[in-house]
């Protein structure tokens, strides 16, 4: 976006003066493009909140990579937008930082609370009463339901279901939930990574695959009609964003969060990135019991 | 009584003496040799076999490409010309059974030399049969893995256009893996000395450290690597010490692997050193060089020549090892193939991976046989 | 006084006696060859000298000093005792020189010009300054064992122990490594020497010693050990050694 903007800086006194124009305009309110913050459209009011940052200058957030549709691009230097990430460039924005600085972690290290100097975490983190006890979260952002991947034309349904060979991923809560609550007759597989777990769907070697309803979609899109999505549990989850133990900030983050579910942000990201850029509405998938 | 006389009698009943009794016993070797024409025509039918499931398998080649638009005139030639190739393999099985019809016909016009001459020929033909026919199988074999159930495999692993264009993407995380490994190396050559020298100190003081020594050695030599991943990447910073805490994921990284590939190392050192003789020992000794500087001039420099081999496969696992570091959260290459893949939902960049491995491997494994070829020229001796 | 003393030394390998009170002495300048037959404890008795065996009693002493037992510098020892083994035992990854001049810089801490300098008069001495940079390998046996017995020299020792070093040569070796010892010989070295070569003890040896069931069976000068020997068990070990046409 930087470049195109020196661009048209290079190409004359008239657009200079209209650049300078326009950035003072829209400067000081509504939606804003910069540098620090990918391709995001930021919005709300710049500065509204005051957060004490590990690194000044910059929201540091940690993440568990691979997270397509919540954080997209291929390293941490190159992600340019998704979910959480823009989410991150609101918060960064509101809290009046320029910049978001991705770190990559481990999941355990992450959900253990073991990581340090950071701001906070989005990484589809589902709150759960035994986390809570180890790491701190903030208020609900997303509500998880775990979708049923499937190869097309599989019958899914709350019987068939059960019967099913499942696939799904390790240490996540949507794992404790098919094991414990939708309980199928021969125990879910466990893999350490979704395209290992995919691999395995496609090979046959599992009937379904269970994760995130918007990551399944994902995949179902990607597939080309080979698989689909046959079905979500509500899993009465939600995810939360961690914050260091004892972090200062955490109070504030949580306004930041609850303006942007009041204004309607977090609901424009999950439009855009979740359900417009696979093609696919997550609230059409029908619902089973377990 | 001679010798000759311990012989078993003959039936007709002649007493034992110097003289050899005629008839009895010949010379065995030079027997008509036995038919080779049912293996010369299991060898036609096998290699027959095969070329009809080469020409199957590059018909089902021929589908792939279409189905991936890339037939054309030019591929299309190629193939042609591997099946009329594939054909060939029919000639030394051929050789073979006209060999063996021609042994028998010699054989029964009674020249024995000559029939032997024609089988054997016919038997070397056999093989030479067999011995392609099975690479040519494998070939085939190979092709199939990557072709069926509609090129799953290829279109899984081996998307080329992804592969091509996030390949520069993962060299860089690849010299993670790299730093990793160099320094670890250097590490576990001298770590896994003290360690051998430690479970081999002499003596009552050195009862205690030798203890110590195989302890270590046998724990981490249990426990798998990721497991010492885990423990060191995330128990060391728990801890809190002051210093160490705040070491970066691969400095752990190295500090882990170190431990566990100097468990095996320290082994392989105390193979190499007790295999050398005990005179070697008992010669510099007795010039009055001490315990160390027996050690120091004598036994290791001629110990460790002994043990390149094992060593490195040592290190080419410790190479691989790395690749571990991802579970604590830094990006390697593999880790970087895992996050691409997700993101393009294909597997093709953990090939890159493998590919990275295997141009880092075989040259190393070249060297080091040419390095034991050289040394070995030099050290043969007579004295043990 | 003589240079080395054995005095009444016992030792078992389990339950297996190998000296039984042997005792020995050896003068200064003197050449005393040991004869027996194999498993006597021949070589054993040499490295119970040097320091490479223990003894279970008894006493060994070099000089007057007691050499054997707790409390020794075997280190030291070894300084002022040479050996040379019979399978020569050169170091295989070093050239004879380096061999050579090993131990006087580790050990006696020469400077490396002048154990250079030394080592390549000893190998010129034997003929072998050719030899010098070349590596065990390319070595015929004699000449390696002729290396082995310059290495021990190197380090100027008072005695010498020489552990049946021609059993492992071809016969057309043999002599070259004999002049060696007959020059030491002369030279007044004093060696202790265990062989099969009755011939060259009988020229040589000022004492042989027959050593049998653990003890010195019997001793004296050779003339009189090899034409006329007193004990029985002498007798009949010579016997076979002149039916072998070895005597």
């Amino acid at each position: 976006m930087s470049r195109r903007l020196l661009a048209v800086a290079r190409s004359g006194p008239l657009s200079r003066h209209l650049l300078l124009t326009l950035s003072l305009v829209f400067g000081l309110a509504g939606p804003a493009v910069a540098a620090g913050y990918g391709d995001c459209q930021v919005t709300g009011q710049k500065g509204a909140y005051h957060i004490t940052p590990a690194t000044p200058g910059q929201l540091t957030v940690e993440v568990s990579l691979p997270a397509p549709g919540w954080w997209n691009g291929d390293t941490p230097d190159t992600i340019k937008d998704g979910y959480e990430y823009c989410m991150a460039a609101d918060i960064a924005y509101r809290a009046g930082l320029d910049k978001v600085a991705v770190v990559n972690v481990s999941w355990a290290q992450l959900i253990g609370g073991h990581t340090t100097n950071y701001d906070l975490a989005l990484s589809e983190a589902s709150i759960t009463e035994p986390r809570k006890k180890v790491v701190d979260f903030s208020i609900p952002y997303f509500s998880s339901d775990i979708g049923i991947l499937v190869k097309k034309g599989t019958k899914v349904d709350n019987e068939s279901v059960k019967a099913m060979r499942i696939g799904v991923h390790q240490g996540t809560t949507g794992g404790d939930f098919i094991a414990n609550v939708v309980k199928p007759s021969s125990p879910p597989r466990q893999y350490p990574n979704v395209p290992a777990m995919m691999a395995a769907l496609n090979a046959g070697q599992i009937d379904a695959a269970a994760d995130d309803t918007a990551y399944v979609l994902a995949y179902a899109a990607a597939s080309k009609g080979a698989l689909e999505v046959g079905g979500q549990y509500k899993t009465g989850e939600s995810y939360g964003a961690v914050y260091p133990k004892g972090s200062v900030n955490g109070a504030t983050f949580d306004k930041i969060i609850q303006s942007m579910q009041d204004d309607g942000t977090l609901e424009k990201l999950a439009t855009k990135y979740l359900a417009e850029a696979w093609g696919a509405d997550p609230t059409k998938v029908p619902y089973l019991t377990p | 009584m001679s010798l000759s006389d311990a012989r078993p009698v003959p039936e007709s009943g002649r007493p034992g003496g110097g003289v050899q009794p005629e008839g009895d016993r010949h010379f065995r070797a030079s027997a008509p040799p036995p038919s080779a024409t049912t293996a010369a025509a299991a060898a036609v039918a096998v290699t027959a076999l095969v070329v009809l499931c080469s020409w199957g398998t590059l018909r089902s080649v021929h589908g792939a490409l279409v189905t991936l638009g890339q037939a054309g005139p030019v591929a299309d030639s190629l193939l042609v010309l591997i099946g009329v190739a594939a054909v060939f393999l029919l000639w030394p099985a051929v050789r073979s059974m006209r060999l063996a019809t021609q042994a028998n016909e010699i054989l029964t016009q009674g020249d024995v030399v000559e029939a032997r001459v024609a089988a054997a020929s016919a038997r070397h033909f056999i093989w030479i049969s067999f011995g392609y026919a099975a690479a040519q199988f494998l070939v085939l074999l190979t092709a199939q893995f990557f072709i069926a159930n509609n090129l799953a495999v290829s279109r899984t692993f081996f998307d080329l256009p992804l592969i091509g264009n996030t390949f520069f993407l993962i060299l860089k995380a690849f010299w993670i893996n790299v730093y990793i490994f160099l320094i670890a190396e250097v590490l576990v050559l001298i770590w896994g000395l003290v360690v051998a020298m430690a479970r081999l100190a002499p003596g009552a003081a050195g009862k205690p450290i030798r203890m110590i020594a195989t302890f270590y050695v046998d724990i981490f030599r249990s426990l798998p690597a990721i497991i010492n991943i885990y423990l060191i990447g995330f128990g060391i910073p728990l801890t809190g010490l002051p210093i160490v805490k705040d070491f970066s994921q691969n400095s752990f990284a190295i500090l882990a692997l170190t431990l566990t590939s100097g468990a095996y190392v320290a082994e392989v050192y105390r193979a190499g050193i007790e295999s050398i003789h005990w005179s070697q020992t008992a010669a510099a000794r007795s010039l009055g060089l001490s315990y160390m500087q027996t050690l120091r001039f004598v036994i290791i420099p001629q110990g460790v020549r002994h043990i390149i081999p094992p060593l490195l496969n040592s290190f080419i696992g410790l190479q691989k090892d790395t690749a571990l570091v991802n579970v604590i959260g830094s990006i390697d290459a593999f880790n970087q193939s895992i996050i691409i893949a997700s993101n393009r939902f294909n597997l093709s960049p953990v090939t890159t991976v493998a590919i990275l491995f295997i141009v880092i491997t075989i040259p190393q494994a070249r060297l080091v046989d040419r390095l034991i070829e050289r040394d070995r020229r030099r050290m043969r001796v007579g004295a043990t | 006084m003589p240079l080395i003393e054995i005095r009444d030394i016992r030792k078992r390998f389990g339950s297996h006696p190998v000296f039984t009170g042997l005792s020995l002495e050896v003068d200064e300048h003197q050449v005393v060859c040991l004869i027996g037959p194999s498993g006597c404890g021949k070589s054993t008795l040499l490295r119970c000298i040097n320091g490479l065996e223990t003894i279970d009693s008894g006493e060994i002493c070099i000089h007057g000093n007691r050499v054997s037992g707790p409390g020794i510098d075997v280190n030291a020892l070894r300084r002022d005792v040479g050996i040379v083994f019979q399978s020569f035992n050169l170091f295989p990854h070093m050239t004879v020189l380096e061999n050579v001049m090993l131990a006087p810089v580790r050990v006696l801490r020469q400077p490396r010009g002048e154990a250079e300098a030394r080592a390549m008069a000893l190998l010129t001495r034997i003929g072998l300054e050719g030899k010098a940079r070349e590596y065990p390998d390319r070595l015929s046996g004699g000449q390696q064992q002729r290396a082995a017995i310059v290495r021990a020299l190197a380090m100027d020792p008072m005695v010498l122990l020489l552990d049946e070093i021609t059993s492992s040569l071809d016969p057309e070796l043999v002599a070259e490594v004999l002049n060696i010892v007959r020059d030491l010989a002369a030279e007044g070295m004093t060696m202790l020497l265990a062989t099969h070569e009755m011939g060259f003890a009988r020229e040589v040896a000022a004492k042989v010693c027959f050593l049998c069931n653990g003890v010195v069976h019997e001793e004296g000068p050779p003339a009189r050990i090899f034409d006329s020997p007193t004990e029985e068990r002498t007798r009949s070990f010579l016997k076979r050694i002149i039916e072998a046409r070895r005597l």
